[in-house]
């Protein structure tokens, strides 16, 4: 019973979240329609510092990893990914950067890169589902989930 | 049946299209839910020139013609919608822009107000024909036919900025940029008819009447079929990708499932409300929460969960 009532909250707390998430990346401002360079450079300027991408072999199961240093950040893919799951893995990182998430999330990064800040990509809490959600949403704004929506015409 | 109802055909004709296509495939764009509202706007505008309604809508309202200036605001209210489509479409542009407004709600506002100044008390189907000899009608009828060359003219300045910046415009968008060519020729036409027939030039406004149908209806039918015809292989196809994410998630559900029980961890797949029009998130979440699993769990990605690099997703990135 506790684990149908459980589920359930999990549920409620999702939809809620959906929302949310839909309403954040409307908040961001952003074009209809832009590519992940522009994302990421729209990024850059939230961040106020530049990224750079990097595919580095990546501790345990993590995909990806987002590092603040003082003047520039990394943002690490692990090899090996499919070009959908890179891209993926990349918005996490960016729905991180635009939804001003503070240090680290649920995973003591913080130690290990003393005192530089990291978001790792996983799922194991609720917040992380949410800058899932929104990684969605970005995924739709790049046109990365109906790339024919591209092709040219005033009715599209 | 009058002109105008054989004029609405094409647009019943490409209404009828766009709703069969969003009540299969659920998703469209703005622009193009912009267009189906133009083509309503327009077809409602056109039909209700129709015999019965025009005696109808006189005698319920009591308004004698009244069904002419209500198809003229409907017609302004679809070519409004029209901008918008087109407006909706471009990139870097953002949607409510308040003087498109404005100028639609004038020229609504101006074309009551010149109606209200006509005198025309007995209905009839042939209005511009038997009053528009005064200079009100002529007003209306010009006011009417510059928005809507207006409009029109605009958009065919975006489909051959579209073509001049090679951007893969369907050919067929040619056929609305003659039929708008067309449209504007026809506002040319009526406002030389309209002046003659206000000075009693009664022997150009034969000549004039006699240009005005055909263009008007060959107007018609090229605009529909322009836009149909840019409208309707992007629909094809979307149709197609959206069969074929239906079969995927059919087979990649019960492949997920599994591997979350082997991974010993669940994404949030299942646990998402997605909604019918969300097809293409659903199934990127699905292909991406399989390959995490896959791999948590130590096993190869199915071959069915689409991860490959293809040109379309490496375009996006950079």
């Amino acid at each position: 019973m506790s684990g149908l009532l459980s589920g359930s909250n999990d549920r409620v707390g999702l939809r809620r979240r959906q929302g949310d998430a839909r309403r954040q990346v409307r908040q961001l401002g952003l074009p209809r329609r832009l590519t992940l360079a522009a994302l990421i450079a729209r990024a850059e300027q939230a961040l106020g510092k530049p990224i750079e991408l990097q595919t580095v072999e990546l501790p345990g199961d993590l995909s990806a990893r987002f590092i603040q240093r003082k003047s520039s950040a990394i943002l690490e893919t692990r090899p090996g990914l499919s070009e959908r799951s890179r891209v993926a893995c990349i918005l996490h990182e960016l729905a991180h950067v635009f939804m001003s998430d503070p240090g680290c999330d649920h995973r003591a990064y913080t130690d290990l890169l003393s005192g530089r800040t990291a978001f790792t990509r996983s799922l194991d809490n609720p917040h992380e589902h949410a800058v899932e959600l929104f990684a969605d949403q970005l995924a739709v704004r790049i046109g990365f989930l109906d790339p024919d929506q591209q092709h040219g015409g005033i009715f599209r | 049946m009058t002109l105008h109802v054989w004029g609405s055909l094409p647009a019943w004709g490409i209404l009828v299209v766009l709703v069969i296509r969003l009540w299969l495939v659920r998703t469209q764009s703005a622009s193009v839910t912009w267009l189906m509202v133009c083509c309503a706007f327009v077809a409602l505008g056109l039909t209700i020139n129709l015999d019965v309604l025009v005696d109808s809508l006189s005698a319920i309202t009591h308004v004698p013609n009244i069904a002419d200036v209500i198809s003229r605001c409907l017609t302004v209210c679809g070519l409004f919608a029209l901008a918008q489509s087109v407006e909706a479409a471009a990139r870097t542009t953002r949607l409510p822009r308040v003087s498109r407004f404005v100028v639609c709600g004038l020229v609504l506002v101006a074309l009551i107000a010149l109606f209200a100044l006509i005198d025309a008390p007995a209905t009839t189907d042939r209005f511009m024909q038997t009053y528009g000899g005064q200079i009100p009608t002529a007003l209306y009828s010009a006011t009417f036919m510059i928005y809507i060359a207006s409009v029109l003219g605009f958009s065919a300045v975006a489909v051959l900025a579209e073509f001049r910046q090679g951007r893969g415009a369907s050919r067929m968008y040619w056929l609305f940029v003659v039929g708008s060519g067309g449209i504007l020729l026809l506002a040319l036409i009526a406002i030389a008819l309209d002046t003659a027939h206000v000075l009693g030039a009664m022997e150009a406004v034969g000549l004039l009447s006699a240009v005005y149908n055909p263009v008007f209806l060959l107007s018609m039918v090229f605009l529909a079929i322009g836009a149909a015809g840019g409208v309707l292989p992007a629909a094809a196809r979307e149709f197609r990708d959206w069969r074929e994410a239906q079969r995927r998630v059919r087979t990649l559900e019960p492949e997920l499932l599994r591997l979350e029980g082997a991974a010993g961890h669940r994404g949030i797949y299942f646990t998402v409300r997605w909604s019918p029009r969300e097809w293409r998130s659903r199934l990127h979440r699905l292909s991406v929460e399989i390959e995490d699993r896959a791999r948590e769990a130590g096993e190869a990605v199915p071959s069915a969960a689409g991860l490959e690099s293809t040109e379309l997703l490496t375009e996006t990135t950079r």
